[in-house]
């Protein structure tokens, strides 16, 4: 089964993982980044981006 | 003369200097003067350069002639992420407070070439990373138009220091707005070039796909001779584009043959009523002069900002890597929102920056038929310094809503001021050009600020 990584448990583990602690009221405010950043991501994901490179600018639309 | 230099353009200084109506050193002072009196109440600088802004001056007084370059004894101040030899570049945060640059930036050397004269190192949001201007590790930088106001960010000491007259232009960085919103909140001029045009050689990343060096100053004319000097290839930035020689030259201006399109979709949706008065006050202006003025919907749009968000947030946290062990260091607003992206795949990092790439193709397609877009520059009036603690508060997340859009894409955008609102607060309005079409959009709102005086607007200092 795929992991919910957009629960506080898995957050909080993420925090452990790179040593840093936060007060209750940090983690909370992190927290709500983190999870509003989670589903932007689902959002990307589900686009078909399937004809175009990385962060390319300029284009030549006759071609 | 004492009391309005403060506020001269750089063709105005220039004349003065050339007609030694006053001296560089002269007009030094007089700008040191007037910064050690205010600064303290609007904490736009964090270093100034007493000593050095001293010998520059005389430098500067000696090479002043009818050919010398336009920004000979023109008064800078540097966002404090742009490096300047032997001085501290903090990023406004405890973590770097004893990085001293070992080596001037691009930009830096481009103003000590011309002999302008550096007055110091701007405050800002720690580590450029929060739209608001707000940051608990440097002394509170505040809006010159309301003391209680947050100066918009994160560009904040930059815009502050121009429209309280400090110095005459100054150098901010934009990776998601940090340019434009400041200079919208502050009531000054605003010029994000488009991506790699100016190098970012010693100025400190925030987000490499996104990150642009571009100036503020009171009009776009000024921003303008700066981009003449500060603009072209750097091989030492692995993104610097190669641009050609005319870059910056005058081109051919017909108003009758230029198409402003105006995006009603996203940008006019839930943005506050008077900015939208105010918006749609320049667009009946913009028509008046002769531009072709259409109305369009931009459906794909309010996909931009979270592409912006998910190829900036990963990045930033790669280049945090090493100081992220500090966390108790960086203030909370910027912990917290750095935090929220912790635990990004590659594959969810490379699906946002290949989204970036067909968010920008739809973008080119659309303007192929359009000259620039107008939009607000932000959607919220500008909110008060005590209201503004958290990273998640309603304006703190809406403020970039559009200017991210552009720095997503990498195109030109201005924000120039567009009127007061019923709080005598300013409003900006922003021009979007097509990529590398940098000097028709700085040409548009030369003619609009031609046309109106609202860049005239100044603060009660």
């Amino acid at each position: 089964m795929k992991k919910d990584i957009s629960t506080k448990e898995y957050f909080k583990q993420l925090l452990e993982n790179k040593n840093i602690k936060l007060c209750d009221e940090d983690f909370d405010q992190s927290y709500l980044s983190y999870r509003n950043f989670r589903k932007s991501y689902s959002d990307l994901l589900k686009e078909d981006y399937s004809e175009f490179e990385p962060r390319q600018r300029i284009f030549d639309l006759n071609e | 003369m004492s009391s309005d230099i403060f506020y001269k353009s750089i063709s105005q200084l220039n004349k003065l200097y050339i007609d030694k109506e006053i001296s560089v050193i002269e007009a030094r002072d007089l700008f040191i003067n007037r910064i050690n009196k205010i600064n303290n109440t609007y904490n736009a600088f964090l270093d100034i350069f007493d000593e050095e802004s001293k010998s520059d001056a005389v430098n500067a007084n000696n090479s002043i002639d009818k050919n010398s370059s336009k920004l000979t004894g023109i008064f800078i101040g540097l966002k404090d992420l742009v490096d300047v030899k032997d001085k501290v570049t903090s990023a406004g945060s405890k973590i770097l407070r004893n990085n001293i640059a070992t080596k001037d930036a691009k930009v830096t050397k481009d103003f000590n070439k011309n002999n302008s004269v550096i007055l110091g190192k701007t405050n800002l949001v720690e580590f450029a990373f929060g739209t608001l201007g707000i940051n608990s590790s440097t002394p509170t930088c505040r809006n010159p138009w309301n003391l209680e106001a947050v100066p918009g960010g994160s560009s904040s000491g930059s815009a502050v220091a121009v429209s309280s007259g400090m110095c005459t232009i100054a150098i901010g960085t934009d990776t998601g707005g940090s340019v434009r919103m400041p200079a919208a909140l502050c009531g000054i001029t605003g010029f994000k070039p488009s991506y790699g045009v100016v190098s970012r050689r010693g100025v400190l990343d925030l987000s490499w796909s996104m990150d642009h060096v571009g100036p503020m100053a009171r009009s776009a004319e000024d921003c303008l001779e700066v981009m003449k000097v500060i603009s072209g290839f750097d091989i030492n930035d692995k993104y610097s584009y190669k641009i050609a020689n005319d870059f910056f030259e005058n081109k051919e201006f017909i108003r009758q043959d230029i198409k402003i399109a105006v995006p009603r979709n996203y940008f006019f949706d839930d943005i506050d009523l008077e900015i939208k008065e105010s918006i749609n006050s320049a667009i009946d202006k913009f028509s008046d002069l002769g531009y072709q003025v259409e109305e369009i919907d931009i459906p794909f749009v309010e996909d931009g900002r979270k592409i912006n968000v998910g190829v900036l947030l990963p990045e930033a946290l790669s280049i945090h890597k090493n100081y992220l062990e500090h966390s108790n260091l960086y203030t909370k607003t910027v912990i917290n929102r750095l935090l929220g992206g912790l635990g990004v795949s590659s594959d969810e990092y490379i699906s946002a920056s290949r989204n970036m790439s067909k968010f920008n193709y739809e973008m080119t397609k659309v303007m192929s038929n359009y000259d620039v877009l107008l939009t607000p520059t932000v959607p919220v009036r500008t909110p008060l310094i005590n209201n503004s603690e958290s990273p998640n508060t309603i304006e703190a997340n809406s403020m970039g809503k559009f200017t991210g859009i552009f720095n997503l894409t990498g195109q030109p955008s201005i924000s120039i001021p567009s009127g007061l609102n019923n709080e005598n607060m300013p409003i900006g309005l922003m021009l979007s050009g097509k990529i590398m079409d940098d000097r028709k959009v700085l040409d548009i709102a030369i003619d609009f600020q031609n046309h109106s005086d609202f860049h005239k607007l100044i603060p009660k200092i």
